[in-house]
């Protein structure tokens, strides 16, 4: 890691020295070329089996499509099925589909072919997604262009999880090309993009759906090409050896402003940061120690100077983008004398010693976001020794669910839901949580199975008024992701964390 | 000779199967692959179940038992990551690899060559004061700051080479100047010091006072008999060539073999990371033997029995 940061480092003072030289601009196209787009990222898939472990949204979210997906606002919009319903119990979903869409292969797209991904794929042996489904006890086919997902109680996930894990794949092309392995060299799906072909690790090529149901792409050919270090995709930006490329590190961001070939852009994520406290031993038991170390942070000053600006205030557990997020909840602001004065009614006048683990460039500027807490902390007596792990290792704390007192984690994904967040970490009979308080279970299981949308609605600002008031965590902020394009590009990333290019063009 | 041939191979083949346990054993100490590859919100029943499929829940010598007779018959097993032979990912990156390795290790021995032979010639001039700051210059500097600055030149300002990737020739030669300026630093010192020593030779005396040309005296004479220790680096170097040019082909986005692992080693995907240090393995060994085979080539005094 400390190459990687040396890495950029080096990167940066030469961007600069040599765009001072330099002022070229881009040869322009000339019109009649074939549109080509491509994009650098920074890890290639490990196979484009759409329910496979390793697999890549950006690459797969232009080949293949869900029944509803997410605009670029995360709202849910029709996508293969034109419009839907839940029945009276709210135990059953009626999707109507799209008449007249084809596979690339020319199959057709109906009910049967939904059926059949989601029984043998969606919840097939190797799906990685399977257990997002556990609820659904039956698809049924009523004719050609409908379907009921039958579900055993209610299941408001529903939509979330289909449209950020179900991908409708043709049935019979996938029988005559022998299953996964065929599949994997030619993967047909009804995206706007066809697959052309995968060179490994160098390209993913695809080529316009003429077809497409929402009308042609405008670009004719997408690149996808997997460069790991983000020194390398800046310069490939600057030399316009690709368009677009993601995951801009803090440091970089000014390179692209300065450049006279691209620009950037911001986009905020999903992702939360924050720092869990073991609340089931001494010190953080006692709430107001919690709540002491939560008013020692300056967060504002964290984003602008360690984070460069790249996060976004973020009051309680969760994101303002996830859905059940309530914009009435009063985080915890600076208060360093009534921090003093918490620890001290708290038995601890003078402080602690405590640890606090941190991953190291899993997320952006973690470890100097642990240091910068640490001094922090330091200034109402707490003594906080930093220790860094590389992302394998602190993964198997993270499973295993041991550490030591303070730790760094981020919370993301893609359902974009209260609950997400909720069952996975604050429900006391989930491995993650060092938080029990049934209460709060009763909360979220009730909420978690409920489809009326207001009941879950006033069940969540409670949980996040309680949540907030017992403080589990420090409460950080949300990350924002930089993106750099090509001035060449028209087109502007969607909230949606990949690369979904139907609507792209390229001057 | 047959006999010899037999034996190294023998050996060969007892240093493979000792360096697969060696690795085997250190990835496993690496931590658990389930853990890794499972997404975050993975429930510890799926974590468990990955587990049980994939066999990691077995002892460790079980684990290493089943692996090896698999592999005996070829068989590396499924990669995790990428659902396919994990031998034929590996193999995929290799012609990528060898191409840019090949290119660097040739590279190297055309600058050294002819540098080296020059700087021991010329003693103590300033040419041979430039060619030990080159030297000194090839074997500290970092790679990726190489790397980097290569980039930034001639592909960012001058816009003459593609920055990254593959394709043609054109992709080949900034990483393979990376690749080569440590190797080829280090063979022409090598060959420097073993000129000069060759060089006071009375053989070579000889040679000059039978009247043959001076190119004939430092080509023919002195650099046969300065080139053993020299042809062993440079087969030493195949090795690190083939699977050390991981920080070169992570800073080119270069599709080869060292990329590949480095993905494999973060995924912990075990099939992948074995199936590499297997095909390096080979090389090394190769290479080893076809050094010992050279050295009679270029040394007639030297016999194998």
């Amino acid at each position: 890691m400390k190459t990687r940061r040396g890495l950029q480092f080096v990167a940066l003072v030469l961007a600069m020295i040599l765009l001072a030289a330099c002022s070229k601009t881009a040869t322009p196209k000339s019109s009649g070329k074939p549109k080509v787009l491509t994009v650098g990222y920074g890890a290639e898939p490990g196979n484009m089996l759409p329910y496979g472990s390793g697999g890549e949204a950006s690459v797969r979210a232009n080949m293949f499509d869900s029944l509803v997906r997410r605009d670029r606002d995360l709202k849910l919009a029709p996508s293969l099925a034109t419009s839907w319903e839940t029945s009276q119990d709210g135990k059953t979903w009626t999707f109507h589909l799209r008449k007249n869409v084809k596979f690339h292969n020319g199959e057709p797209f109906n009910a049967q072919a939904v059926k059949w991904t989601f029984d043998t794929q969606t919840m097939g042996k190797t799906s990685v997604v399977k257990t997002q489904f556990t609820d659904v006890t039956e698809v049924k086919v009523v004719d050609d262009y409908t379907v009921q997902f039958v579900t055993k109680n209610q299941f408001p996930l529903l939509l979330n999880y289909l449209s950020s894990s179900f991908f409708a794949m043709p049935p019979k092309y996938y029988q005559e090309v022998g299953g996964d392995p065929g599949f994997d060299k030619k993967p047909i799906g009804t995206g706007p993009f066809k697959f052309v072909e995968w060179v490994k690790n160098e390209r993913i090529v695809m080529e316009a759906n003429p077809d497409y149901f929402l009308g042609r792409p405008k670009l004719d050919k997408v690149i996808f090409r997997p460069i790991p270090e983000t020194a390398t995709r800046l310069a490939e930006l600057l030399s316009g050896g690709v368009d677009v490329i993601m995951q801009v590190p803090p440091e970089h961001v000014g390179t692209i402003k300065n450049s006279p070939n691209a620009r950037v852009e911001m986009r905020n994520s999903v992702r939360v940061v924050f720092i869990g406290l073991r609340t089931d031993q001494k010190p953080f038991d006692d709430v107001r120690v919690r709540r002491a170390v939560n008013l020692a942070i300056n967060k504002d000053e964290l984003m602008k100077s360690v984070l460069a600006g790249q996060g976004y205030l973020t009051p309680g557990p969760l994101s303002p983008l996830v859905w059940g997020y309530d914009s009435s909840i009063k985080g915890y602001g600076y208060d360093v004398q009534q921090a003093k004065q918490l620890l001290a009614d708290a038995g601890y006048p003078d402080g602690f010693s405590v640890t606090l683990e941190t991953p190291v460039g899993r997320y952006l500027k973690d470890k100097e976001v642990s240091e910068w807490v640490a001094g922090e902390l330091a200034k109402i007596g707490i003594k906080v020794t930093v220790k860094t792990f590389e992302w394998g290792q602190y993964l198997e704390k993270y499973r295993n669910h041991k550490y030591d007192t303070m730790y760094v984690l981020g919370w993301g994904g893609t359902a974009y839901d209260a609950d997400f967040v909720f069952s996975n970490l604050f429900e006391s009979s989930n491995f993650r949580s060092y938080y029990k308080v049934a209460e709060v279970d009763k909360k979220i299981a009730e909420a978690r199975n409920l489809v009326d949308a207001n009941k879950r609605l006033a069940l969540y600002k409670e949980l996040q008024e309680k949540i907030v008031s017992d403080a589990p965590w420090i409460f950080l902020y949300g990350q924002i992701d930089a993106w750099g394009l090509a001035n060449r590009v028209n087109w502007s990333p969607g909230l949606t964390e990949y690369a979904w290019l139907w609507d792209a063009d390229v001057k | 000779m047959a006999r010899f041939l037999t034996a190294r191979l023998l050996h060969s083949a007892l240093v493979i199967v000792g360096v697969s346990f060696l690795v085997f054993a250190l990835v496993h100490l690496g931590g658990d692959p389930a853990v890794v590859l499972m997404p975050l919100e993975a429930t510890p029943e799926e974590v468990e179940a990955f587990r049980v499929d994939n066999g990691f829940d077995k002892p460790f010598l079980v684990q290493f038992e089943h692996f090896a007779v698999k592999a005996v018959h070829g068989d590396f097993g499924t990669s995790l990551r990428h659902q396919r032979p994990a031998m034929e990912v590996v193999l995929e990156a290799l012609p990528a690899t060898a191409r840019l390795g090949g290119l660097a290790l040739l590279m190297s021995v055309l600058f050294a060559v002819p540098l080296g032979v020059l700087a021991a010639v010329k003693r103590g001039t300033w040419i041979d004061s430039l060619t030990n700051v080159l030297g000194l210059l090839g074997q500290s500097v970092p790679t990726f700051w190489l790397g980097l600055v290569l980039m930034m030149l001639f592909g960012v300002h001058w816009r003459l080479l593609p920055v990254s990737g593959a394709g043609g020739l054109k992709h080949l030669i900034m990483p393979g100047i990376t690749l080569a300026a440590y190797s080829g630093a280090l063979i022409m010192r090598l060959l420097r010091s073993s000129m000069l020593e060759v060089l006071t030779k009375d053989f070579l005396r000889t040679a000059r006072s039978k009247g043959l040309p001076e190119r004939t005296v430092l080509y023919k004479h002195a650099l046969r008999n300065a080139a053993i220790p020299v042809v062993t680096i440079i087969a030493l170097r195949i090795g690190p060539m083939l699977g050390g040019a991981l920080i070169t082909e992570e800073v080119f986005a270069y599709p080869g073999m060292g990329r590949l692992a480095m993905n494999a080693i973060s995924n912990r995907d075990v099939p992948v990371i074995q199936a590499f240090v297997f095909v390096i393995g080979i090389a090394i060994v190769l290479s080893n033997l076809i050094v010992d085979l050279a050295y009679v080539a270029l040394d007639p005094r030297i016999r194998y029995s």
